[in-house]
């Protein structure tokens, strides 16, 4: 299990991430990131909801309540266009972390511990 | 199945649901989200092969922790609020403090009822003072103005130079117009006016005085009034025609609706009757001419003057009118105007005339012709009165400069606590400003209401109508508002800073009587100048009383009381036998003398002849007046020397004239020591023209602005030269003797109107313009004082609230109440001093600048002023005395207590 701080930052750009692949809801997002990351990265529904509220009062998602059978409607969420925005900044952002680690650890660099 | 494994999806997320909806981070949307997420779990474990339960248990454990879920949800609904709040918060922000200084402002000014009332009555009456004054000045600056042609409308005036004096009259001949009209290209029209009074008849047995005009026929062009009926380009074409005003036809016929109807003329015997024409709104009260009916001129003159009178240059009774093409071309005419006096009027040497032109819309303010059409104001007085109304206003705004200085003092504790726990120093300036911004509201609102509640009482002081529509509307709309402002940040910015920089732990310490020994200046010197600003007036209003009632009740040296005079119009001169008359008037009892003349007093200004005394050497300008033997008499002349001409002899004619009175002033002028026997010569010939039998005592002629000229009655051989009878009445006969003669009159001149005026009457008149003055400074200086006693009022509280632990302090040290209030009112005394001494001197040299003008006139006396000083020092010791009492008896336990 990754360690939480991270969980934490990676939270908002994987959820963007996910979502520019289309429209999508809470329990799809789950299930899509835990297969994707080979259950790695394990969300709970209490800590990814209130993100996705977040991230629709800041306008970066919209969402739509659609008929989905016995029981409540279930809550869509698509990215609007400053949620691509905010997706292309994340992957800005985390590129040039990646590339700096990368420098610092790649081929030639040694690990001091 | 045993009961208890019997499972039910529904039930299990029902009682999910019911632990979670009690926590209060969960909305409805959020549970039924997290319910779908739940049931979308479970169902796809089902599928997987788990058992409803336990798919559902697994499902459960997938939300994760409760707490942890409240944490979190929380922490977005939160996030949303804040970024809810920012944006709104942005314009909320100022609301929400104006809101709070508005409650603290009002709570504030509850608190302090007293000295808010005060704020706000002595601020009300000023500005009162100042719209009433401004609606004033405004109606004086707009006479004539409603004429849509007020800016093409020139009247032609002419000035008549003989003997190196030159006068001005405001009528002219009655050639002026058409020739006017013929040979000046710029001239559109040109039409003649006048005014006279007589009495007229709907056809009832009732005779009616109205005040009659006769013009041109083109006189509405001139003059475009609003016809409600009737059509303005041919309502006086036809002769015998007569356009009323609406207030005159409901007068005479009770409806509005009286074209066609018939009016009969008996003073005006020549005419048969009158048909109304047209109907036109009233003649506005800013007009310098009245009327209530105008009739054609050729229908109200006598036909012999209507029809000769088109080349008569050389007598004068028409007002002319002249309306221009083009505004602009005013100075050209004027420009040309001598060419009248070259052409047509160059026959008679030693007299020169000149025509010149006036705007009608200067007429009121500015003209001050002979023979105006009705008595003008003044532009002087508008200026004085716009002067004082703004003074007052300064006064008002002053007391409240001062009081909420002193109100700032008062609460500067509370000031120190606030400081010391930082509010800026720009919130405490918005306090301030908040509140001045209510109370002077307030006060607008108020003044707003004294302004209009006492609009009538300044119409009666005023003497006319004024018109209070448009002015109401410019004041609401912006002129308050814009006032307002004003006033707030003028008066209401110095307090607030002035208390904003003190320094919070003085203020705790409550030594604020000598820390703002500063602020204490300021308001002292304020005072001082309320209270020589009222001072000021209050000299005015005396010594300008003083002056009209002695001009008023001064001896003029005639008795003008129970005198009416009679005009006879030109064109009757000679035609008639004035003995006749007399003796027909003299058949009344209650007529006991009767008198002709060429001119009565108060009419003619003007110097028009020029004898050469015997044993003087050149001609000297007199006032020269053709009588019958009983006009001195009728006028109650003294006789100071020699006999009156009512004891004349045959044998006193030789010469033209034959025999003369003159006046003290003549004999003074002329040199002599023994003025009987003497006699006068023509100036062109050096020939005797008769001799002086009598001195006449000085009297006045006109007002007494004016000197006592020379002044020559000959006796006149003929009537010819007779235009004026005087007829004294015996006391409370007037209203029987009138009809009388009026009937007399008809009787004897059929076809002349019979007008009249009484003597004392036309006296008045002359000092109408000063009375106005008057009465209307008068109120002002009540008002001013007013206000400075208001603001005194204020500032002795404060004073005396300051020093409230010094007061109690002494007491315990043994002073009496007399000694405390005698040191507390020593102060302000001081201060009262200081203003008298300030504008004594300055209202003493006013007044004498104004009096200049005067030709009999008062002496400023210590008198005024020292009353003026006292009346306000009174006032003033009154209200300190009252505060300091109050002071001094208050406990001294507890204001040493009084923290």
């Amino acid at each position: 299990m990754l360690p939480k701080p991270l969980l934490a930052a990676s939270f908002e750009p994987l959820v963007l991430a996910l979502l520019a692949r289309g429209e999508s809801y809470g329990y799809e997002l789950i299930q899509q990131i835990e297969k994707v990351s080979d259950g790695q990265i394990s969300w709970s529904a209490n800590r990814l909801y209130p993100l996705l509220h977040d991230l629709e009062n800041r306008g970066l998602l919209r969402a739509t309540w659609l008929d989905a059978g016995p029981g409540p409607d279930r809550k869509y969420y698509r990215l609007t266009a400053k949620g691509e925005k905010a997706l292309s900044q994340a992957r800005r952002d985390w590129r040039e972390v990646h590339q700096l680690l990368v420098r610092l650890w790649g081929p030639a660099a040694t690990p001091t511990t | 199945m045993p009961y208890r494994d019997r499972f039910d999806l529904d039930r299990a997320v029902a009682a999910w649901r019911h632990v979670y909806a009690r926590r209060r981070a969960f909305l409805d949307e959020d549970l039924d989200e997290l319910e779908r997420h739940l049931r979308d779990h479970t169902d796809s474990l089902v599928r997987e092969g788990l058992s409803e339960r336990a798919a559902f248990e697994s499902a459960l454990r997938g939300l994760g922790d409760l707490e942890e879920g409240v944490d979190e949800y929380g922490k977005v609904y939160w996030a949303k609020i804040r970024r809810r709040g920012r944006i709104r918060s942005e314009l909320g922000q100022r609301a929400a403090f104006l809101a709070s200084y508005l409650k603290v402002a009002l709570r504030n000014v509850r608190r302090e009822k007293g000295y808010a009332a005060i704020h706000v009555s002595g601020l009300a009456i000023g500005l009162a003072c100042f719209l009433l004054m401004s609606l004033y000045a405004q109606h004086e600056l707009s006479y004539d103005r409603h004429f849509a042609t007020s800016g093409r409308l020139y009247r032609v005036f002419m000035e008549e130079t003989s003997d190196g004096r030159t006068v001005g009259r405001a009528v002219t001949p009655p050639a002026l117009s058409p020739t006017l009209k013929r040979d000046f290209d710029v001239v559109a029209d040109a039409v003649r006016f006048g005014l006279t009074r007589t009495s007229l008849s709907p056809g009832e047995p009732r005779f009616t005085e109205v005040d009659v005009a006769w013009g041109d026929s083109t006189f509405f062009e001139a003059f475009p009034f609003r016809f409600a009926a009737g059509d303005a380009r041919s309502a006086l074409r036809r002769p015998n025609s007569a356009v009323l005003t609406a207030s005159t036809a409901r007068r005479f016929f009770g409806t509005d609706d009286a074209i066609g109807r018939h009016i009969q003329t008996p003073g005006l015997r020549f005419a048969a009757g009158l048909t109304v024409t047209g109907i036109i709104e009233d003649v506005p009260s800013t007009t310098h001419f009245t009327f209530d009916l105008i009739a054609p001129r050729s229908t109200i003159l006598p036909p012999e003057m209507a029809q000769s009178a088109d080349d008569q240059w050389w007598f004068y009774g028409d007002y002319t009118y002249v309306l221009l093409r083009d505004a602009a071309s005013a100075p050209l005419l004027a420009e040309q105007l001598p060419l009248l006096s070259e052409r047509y009027l160059s026959d008679r040497p030693g007299i020169s005339i000149q025509f010149g032109l006036q705007q009608v819309t200067d007429i009121h303010l500015h003209s001050r012709l002979d023979r105006e059409i009705g008595p003008n104001g003044r532009a002087k007085h508008v200026y004085l009165f716009g002067g004082v109304g703004l003074l007052v206003l300064i006064l008002g705004c002053i007391n409240f400069m001062n009081l909420a200085t002193a109100r700032a003092a008062r609460r500067a504790r509370e000031v120190g606590v606030r400081k010391t726990i930082g509010a800026r120093r720009i919130q405490l300036v918005g306090q301030f400003l908040t509140e001045s911004f209510v109370i002077v509201s307030a006060s607008a609102i108020m003044g707003l209401l004294l302004a209009i509640a006492a609009l009538p009482a300044l119409e009666g002081l005023a003497d006319t109508e004024l018109d209070v529509q448009g002015p109401i509307v410019f004041w609401i709309l912006g002129g308050l508002p814009l006032l307002i402002a004003g006033v707030v940040l003028t008066s209401g910015f110095y307090p607030a800073f002035v208390l904003s920089g003190f320094r919070p732990t003085i203020v705790l310490k409550g030594r604020m009587a000598t820390s703002s020994s500063g602020v204490l200046l300021v308001q002292k010197g304020l005072v001082v100048l309320q209270f020589a600003c009222s001072i000021g007036l209050l000299i005015g209003t005396a010594g300008v009383y003083h002056q009209i009632t002695y001009m008023r009740e001064a001896d003029l040296g005639l008795d003008e009381e129970h005198v009416v005079v009679l005009s006879i119009p030109n064109n009757f001169r000679g035609k008639f036998e004035p003995e006749t008359v007399r003796q027909a008037f003299l058949q009344h009892e209650g007529v006991r003398k009767v008198g002709f003349s060429r001119f009565a007093p108060t009419e003619n200004i003007f110097a028009n002849g020029s004898p050469i005394p015997e044993a003087f050497e050149r001609e000297v300008p007199v006032y020269w007046h053709t009588s019958d033997r009983h006009y001195q008499d009728a006028l109650g002349l003294r006789i100071v020397a020699g006999r009156g001409f009512s004891d004349a002899a045959a044998s006193d004619s030789v010469g033209a004239y034959g025999s003369f009175l003159v006046n003290e002033t003549a004999v003074r002028r002329f040199g002599w020591t023994d003025p009987i026997g003497k006699a006068l010569l023509n100036p062109f010939n050096r020939e005797p023209m008769g001799r002086v039998i009598g001195v006449v005592g000085d009297f006045h002629l006109t007002s007494l602005a004016e000197p006592i000229e020379p002044l020559v009655y000959a006796l006149a051989r003929d009537a010819g030269s007779f235009r004026r009878i005087a007829v004294r009445l015996q006391p409370g006969s007037a209203a029987s003797a009138l009809p009388f003669m009026e009937r007399q009159w008809t009787h004897l001149m059929p076809d002349a109107p019979f007008s009249h005026y009484f003597l004392d009457d036309a006296f008045d008149a002359l000092y109408r313009a000063e009375e106005r003055l008057n009465r209307i400074v008068a109120v002002f200086a009540g008002l001013a004082i007013f206000v400075a006693a208001l603001g005194l009022i204020g500032l002795a509280a404060y004073a005396a609230e300051q020093r409230t632990k010094e007061i109690g302090i002494r007491r315990v040290l043994g002073a009496t109440v007399a000694d405390i209030a005698a040191l507390l009112a020593s102060e302000f005394v001081a201060l009262v001093v200081v203003a008298f001494l300030i504008s004594a001197p300055a209202a003493y040299v006013l007044l004498q600048r104004w009096l200049a003008g005067y030709a009999y006139k008062i002496d400023v006396g210590v008198g005024i002023i020292a009353a003026s000083g006292g009346a306000v020092l009174a006032v003033a010791l009154l209200i300190v005395g009252y505060r300091s009492v109050r002071a001094a008896l208050v406990n001294p336990v507890a204001s040493l207590r009084h923290e």
